[in-house]
């Protein structure tokens, strides 16, 4: 790696500390169960939301660690009054702007709980969830324990409008319906296919003492490589089948989806994830979900690159992609289930084929194959458009034949 | 279907005052066995416990079963109460609190006790078991709500005998055999292995599992393998012991391990190798929970230069991607180099089956005995997870032999002729092992011995004179 991006690892030992201040400190219990990392950016539209959520069931247990980095609104004072006049255990820290993963990585010094959790500043997480996660934390000895998602239009602010998350098949795959389930990577290799979401999930602070949680600075996409990492490193994994995870989704603050050149951190991203997957010798099999995910990832980026750009992120693409091992490749291909365009996207990265990628990311789809496609999946939702439109006609022809 | 005595009559009688839903659970329950094989005649005689009422159904058919048996019933929920009291009369004793029930209404023994899930809470259970004699327990637990092996030992430890429903597993735990002192009793052969036995004997102290027993047989050796077993039974008298005994090898070293072994499973691990502290843990979670015969995991083969080959190869399980889960018969497994190491094996089917390590037999042992533990095993547990670690390259090692060590693979065969059951899938399964080993010794052997070993080979195999000749 000849990148300036700080190796998972080494990371703690080397960095130089950044000065963080203790702004507010109402923690009173010396080892809560759980210690919720918050690292918060310009935040105050739903910040408040968010602390709601985790303490809505009560306040017991949990210590909210809430790191402020340099934000230019109200977002600290905020928090602040939300702390003095709530009896939760909240920790406010502040610092000087340096991005979400070195916000997160401040927070991780100042964890008191057995279990660590991180949420991000506009997105909910049910607090009576965090409950049962560790419960079953402690009754299995679990390092990992993941709950259900869901996402929910930013613009609404009710719930109604919320949907599954991305990964739910998976999700549903995995879990068959079961409340519980405890598993580890080897055994049910598509855990890998799950969001590399961080927050929806809380880790045993052993384990992350363990393994070394870092993430690295200054990329887009920071949560990939300690998801490989994390959940190739764990001896035991949860799955708590309640929706915890609330995902704020298409707000305004949401970096990831944005256009531009910054998606070429991707390809970087995908080169560490690798690294980590080789350190933690993952099964054929789970190398296998991993590059469907990786694969996935690296395309939908490439979709929202500057056209200029696109020839050249994926010919990049490619050559990452081919530094998987071939038998994790053709493992992908052969025996897990996954969708048509997934295979035909890893079946690209694999032939190099970058006009083809290109091709498929940037062209746009001739309007009836897009509407054939639209009537087979999406059928439901256009046939009452269809069905207003002919009644309409029918209407006018009506009306017609009276006037005539 | 299960018909219990005076069926008809309970589910008439009930029907007028019980809740609907739950009736009809109850009756499919009771006519499905549903709480396992000793649920229907509910409880012939003595006390009768129920946690959680539910229709009332089950106490009723028990009531006109039988008029001397006590009933005793909590129930938290005060309609539910009033609707059984409505339904029995005064032909139980009902209760609003679980403790309250266990202290007052409960005599010393109870025959019968059946769990719902609504009231499964562990402080209960533990009274129930502090301070009363439980025959049989049923019920119907969650994983969320309960870890399925901590209920299995603790159930195993305090009951009878007992039948646990958990939906979200998609299967029963159940036993009606004492618990074991001695959950897995693991065997390790010592000879010449001084140098790296702390390293395998320390990986056997952190094991997870408690009720563990480490049996070290030194078989005569040389060096001061022997000292050093000695020292870690000193330092650890609960989990070691150590059996010194003359060289005779390694088929008589596990042998003598296997005889003085007192665990309701067994496992070997070789003096050079070492394994991961949980495995022994989650190989007895799915041998116990599962009825397996016997539990298999991955392994990695460890090189000098710390490289690691990773073997989480296991198939035909009925988990997700057929990786774990259990396999019904073991002949239908792919064939693998003989790796006995990678299993724990009920000691009572070992014994059940006489399978044995042939002591006549010098080298190779484990592969007559692996042979003959998957040919006649019924149910295996499958874990990919790869918790042995197999060492390599080390000098002196069996499998490194490249002379006339491998002629005996010749005695091997014509032992285990003898012991085949002799059905067409065994045949088939013991000639695919015969044509993998000899292919894997042709391939060994050095290249002046090559023709003499396939020469016997064919003569074994039946090949006529004529081809023989032509041959060679």
């Amino acid at each position: 790696m000849n990148a300036p991006i700080v190796s998972l690892a080494a990371a703690g030992a080397a960095k130089p500390r950044s000065t963080e201040t203790i702004v507010f400190d109402s923690r009173s219990q010396e080892s809560p169960a759980l210690s919720v990392i918050i690292p918060v950016y310009n935040a105050e539209r739903h910040i408040r939301a968010t602390l709601h959520s985790i303490v809505a069931a009560g306040t017991g247990q949990i210590e909210i660690i809430a790191v402020n980095d340099g934000s230019s609104d109200e977002s600290e004072s905020l928090i602040h009054s939300w702390a003095t006049t709530n009896s939760a255990q909240v920790l406010l820290l502040r610092q000087s702007n340096s991005g979400a993963a070195s916000a997160r990585n401040t927070g991780i010094r100042h964890i008191r709980g057995t279990y660590v959790a991180f949420l991000d500043s506009d997105d909910m997480f049910d607090g009576a969830v965090y409950r049962q996660m560790i419960k079953v934390g402690e009754t299995y000895g679990c390092d990992l324990i993941a709950a259900r998602a869901v996402c929910f239009g930013a613009k609404q602010s009710n719930l109604l409008t919320a949907f599954p998350f991305f990964d739910d098949d998976h999700w549903q795959r995995i879990t068959r319906g079961r409340q519980v389930t405890i598993t580890t990577l080897v055994r049910e290799p598509h855990l890998l296919r799950l969001e590399p979401n961080m927050n929806r999930r809380m880790m045993r602070r052993e384990f992350l003492d363990k393994v070394g949680l870092q993430f690295p600075v200054g990329l887009l996409f920071e949560d990939v490589p300690p998801h490989v990492r994390l959940f190739g490193r764990a001896k035991s994994i949860a799955l708590v089948s309640e929706t915890g995870f609330y995902y704020r989704f298409g707000g305004p603050s949401q970096l990831t989806s944005t256009k531009g050149v910054r998606r070429f951190d991707m390809i970087k991203v995908a080169e560490l994830a690798l690294e980590e997957a080789r350190d933690c010798d993952l099964s054929t099999l789970a190398g296998a979900a991993l590059v469907g995910q990786i694969g996935r990832m690296l395309y939908w980026c490439g979709q929202n690159i500057p056209a200029g750009e696109s020839a050249r992120y994926f010919s990049k693409a490619a050559t990452v992609m081919r530094d998987y091992p071939a038998a994790w490749r053709h493992a992908f291909l052969d025996s897990i289930p996954n969708d048509l365009r997934e295979r035909i996207i890893v079946s690209a990265f694999n032939a190099d084929a970058i006009g083809v990628l290109t091709m498929m990311a940037h062209k746009r789809p001739r309007i009836p194959s897009l509407l054939r496609f639209a009537l087979a999946r999406e059928g439901w939702v256009l046939r009452p458009l269809i069905r207003a439109r002919v009644e309409e006609k029918i209407r006018g022809l009506y009306s017609r034949m009276r006037g005539a | 279907m299960i018909v219990a005595p005076h069926l008809d009559r309970a589910i008439r009688q009930a029907a007028a005052v019980a809740d609907d839903r739950l009736l009809r659970e109850d009756i499919r329950r009771v006519k499905s066995a549903w709480f396992g094989p000793w649920y229907r005649p509910l409880c012939n005689d003595g006390t009768m416990l129920l946690l959680g009422a539910r229709s009332g159904f089950e106490a009723l058919l028990a009531r006109l079963a039988n008029q001397t048996i006590r009933i005793v019933i909590m129930e938290r929920s005060e309609a539910l109460r009033s609707r059984v009291a409505g339904l029995l009369g005064d032909g139980a004793e009902i209760y609003p609190d679980p403790i309250q029930a266990l202290q007052t209404g409960l005599p010393k023994e109870v025959a019968f006790a059946r769990i719902d899930v609504g009231s499964l809470d562990a402080e209960a259970l533990y009274a129930l078991f502090r301070d009363h004699r439980v025959g049989h327990i049923c019920g119907e637990a969650t994983a969320a709500l309960v870890d399925p092996l901590a209920l299995y030992r603790l159930c195993r430890s305090h009951a009878d005998s007992f039948f646990f429903q958990f939906r979200d597993l998609g299967h029963s735990i159940t036993c009606n055999v004492p618990a074991a002192p001695i959950e897995v009793s693991v065997v390790v052969p010592a000879y010449g292995v001084a140098a790296v036995l702390p390293q395998c004997l320390e990986s056997l102290v952190r094991q997870t599992m408690r009720k563990l027993e480490v049996i070290v047989v030194d078989d005569g050796s040389p060096d001061a393998s022997g000292q050093i077993a000695d020292e870690y039974a000193e330092r650890y008298p609960d989990r070691f012991r150590v059996i010194h005994k003359a060289n005779g090898g390694c088929a008589s070293a596990r042998m003598a391990g296997l005889e003085s072994a007192r665990g309701e499973f067994v496992g070997f691990v070789d003096g050079d190798d070492w394994v991961e502290a949980e495995m022994y843990e989650e190989l007895y979670r799915v041998g116990v929970l599962r009825g397996c015969d016997l539990a298999q995991c991955g392994f990695y083969e460890c090189f000098e230069d710390g490289s690691r080959i990773y073997h989480p190869v296991t198939v035909g399980g009925d988990g997700p991607h057929g990786i774990s889960g259990v396999v019904e018969d073991a002949r239908r497994l792919p064939l693998m180099k003989p790796a006995i190491w990678r299993r724990i094996y009920r000691r009572e089917f070992l014994e059940k089956e006489k399978i044995e390590f042939p002591t006549h037999i010098q080298r190779f042992d484990d592969l007559p005995f692996e042979f003959n533990v998957m040919e006649r095993a019924t149910r295996i547990g499958l874990l990919p997870d790869c918790y042995y670690a197999y060492r390599q390259g080390r000098a002196g090692q069996d499998m490194e032999a490249r002379d006339e060590r491998l002629f005996v693979h010749f005695d091997i065969f014509e032992y285990l002729k003898d012991e085949l059951r002799g059905d067409l899938l065994s045949e088939r399964k013991f000639r695919e092992v015969q044509h993998h080993t000899h292919r894997w010794a042709l391939k060994r052997i050095r290249p002046e011995l090559r023709v003499a070993y396939f020469s016997r080979m064919a003569r074994q195999a039946g090949f006529s004179r004529a081809i023989r000749t032509v041959l060679f």
